[in-house]
């Protein structure tokens, strides 16, 4: 249950307790959420209080940057993140990110939010070790944030319209920034057409990483060829998009053999592949009399029994080799990377790119 | 020592939407079905469609597809499957 509207407490330790009966909360504590700090967030955006940031439209509801910033308060934000915040929330209204659609659905998917620019170290958002771990209040907070706009703004409340079957605990926060000197290659957000100097904040409906581990490669293609695995396991394989976040380690191997991004991004796509039998054999291909053949954005197929053909018919991860971002991420030392699969079984939603812009 | 808790909800959206005018008989209806492509949705809805059938004159029967399940029908789909229907019924198939 959420209650409406503005309360008082006498007892300003009981204001913790009193948001937590509101049904404000993720199920740790907040913090208080009072017109100093409201204000004092507000103030270092570039909105008016009733500007309008994020509208979602199925069910017709506008998050303003006042209601955004009372939520950065309960998160525990400084003023300093709201600029970060306020674009996230407008990334994720773009239409082609389908807000409604990962929010409510059984994939149970969070809003990953990964951070470029300057502003990574004028606020302090952390991008070496533990990167998507706990420790760091910018990233702990700026995904906070937007998860409680997403429960006080738009009822997404687990068993109200968050039916996940299972979420994960991204779903708390998920917010890191990329490691752009480690990176073999321009800076995510420049291979999106912004400047470098440029700060920007993408946002992806991410089910949960998968730890990529190699130690040992000595070639680009061995390396390469462990994410690809990875990447063509049956539990996350579909026609949607992924983000590979590399670590430092294995983007210098990288870097060391001389291929460019989109070499990588071909290689994968080339590579994380499974026959249209064993797709059929492992359940992940639906009937529906509504196509002729095999739709490979949707994997429905009018037949899904398999056929001798089948075994010779090769099926991507994702439909083009640019549905695979690459990023870097992490500690100087040991060859652990990530795999982010996208939410949904089918053809999912892009990642978008927002400018954080500040006053 | 008071304090106030600043509200970080929103209510239902304002100047929103309502119910239709009931019909009062299903008698020469056309049935729109608005089918949002998971699997056995379309089941469901043509179920649904043939066993009214059985109890009233159905007029006919127009079943619209979304292309994709996660994103809502286009407002040209949707209009004019409200021009050419009487009914409308939508289901999740999942």
């Amino acid at each position: 249950m959420t209650l409406h509207g503005d309360r008082e407490v006498d007892d300003p330790w009981q204001a913790i307790e009193d948001c937590y009966d509101a049904g404000w909360s993720d199920g740790l504590p907040v913090v208080p959420p009072t017109q100093p700090l409201v204000d004092a967030m507000l103030a270092r955006g570039v909105w008016d209080s009733n500007e309008v940031l994020l509208h979602e439209p199925a069910r017709g509801l506008s998050v303003t940057a006042h209601k955004a910033a009372v939520n950065a308060v309960l998160a525990g934000c400084r003023p300093e993140y709201f600029p970060v915040v306020g674009a996230a929330l407008q990334a994720m209204g773009h239409p082609d990110f389908g807000l409604h659609g990962l929010i409510t659905s059984t994939g149970g998917a969070a809003v990953l939010v990964a951070i470029n620019g300057p502003v990574r170290d004028e606020i302090g958002v952390h991008y070496k070790e533990n990167l998507f771990g706990p420790g760091f209040r910018a990233n702990a907070t700026i995904g906070r944030s937007l998860r409680l706009v997403l429960r006080n703004c738009l009822s997404v409340i687990p068993g109200v319209l968050d039916k996940s079957t299972q979420g994960w605990a991204g779903k708390y926060t998920m917010c890191f920034g990329e490691d752009e000197a480690s990176c073999p290659w321009e800076p995510f957000h420049v291979s999106r057409g912004f400047e470098p100097d440029q700060s920007t904040v993408t946002v992806m409906a991410a089910e949960s990483g998968h730890n990529v581990v190699n130690h040992a490669s000595s070639t680009v293609e061995g390396l390469l060829g462990t994410f690809a695995d990875t990447m063509a396991a049956f539990g996350s394989f579909s026609s949607g998009r992924s983000l590979v976040v590399f670590a430092p380690e294995h983007a210098r191997k990288i870097a060391a053999s001389g291929w460019t991004r989109s070499q990588v991004s071909e290689y994968l796509f080339e590579n994380a592949v499974r026959s249209f039998a064993d797709l059929k054999r492992g359940g992940k291909v639906e009937r529906s009399g509504l196509v002729q053949g095999f739709d490979p954005a949707r994997w429905v197929a009018s037949d899904p029994m398999v056929q001798p053909e089948d075994e010779d018919i090769v099926v991507h991860r994702g439909v083009r080799p640019d549905d695979i971002s690459l990023m870097v991420g992490g500690g100087d030392a040991g060859g652990h990377s990530a795999f982010f699969p996208s939410w949904s079984r089918g053809r999912s939603v892009p990642l978008i790119t927002q400018e954080i812009l500040t006053p | 020592m008071t304090v106030t808790l600043i509200d970080p909800t929103l209510g239902p959206a304002k100047g929103g939407k309502s119910l239709a005018p009931r019909p009062t008989s299903l008698d020469g209806a056309v049935i729109g079905l608005i089918n949002n492509g998971k699997t056995n949705g379309r089941e469901i809805l043509q179920r649904v469609a043939h066993n009214l059938g059985a109890t009233h004159k159905i007029a006919d029967v127009i079943l619209l597809t979304k292309a994709n399940p996660s994103a809502p029908a286009t407002a040209e789909e949707l209009d004019s499957l409200a021009q050419g229907s009487s009914v409308i019924i939508a289901a999740i198939g999942d």
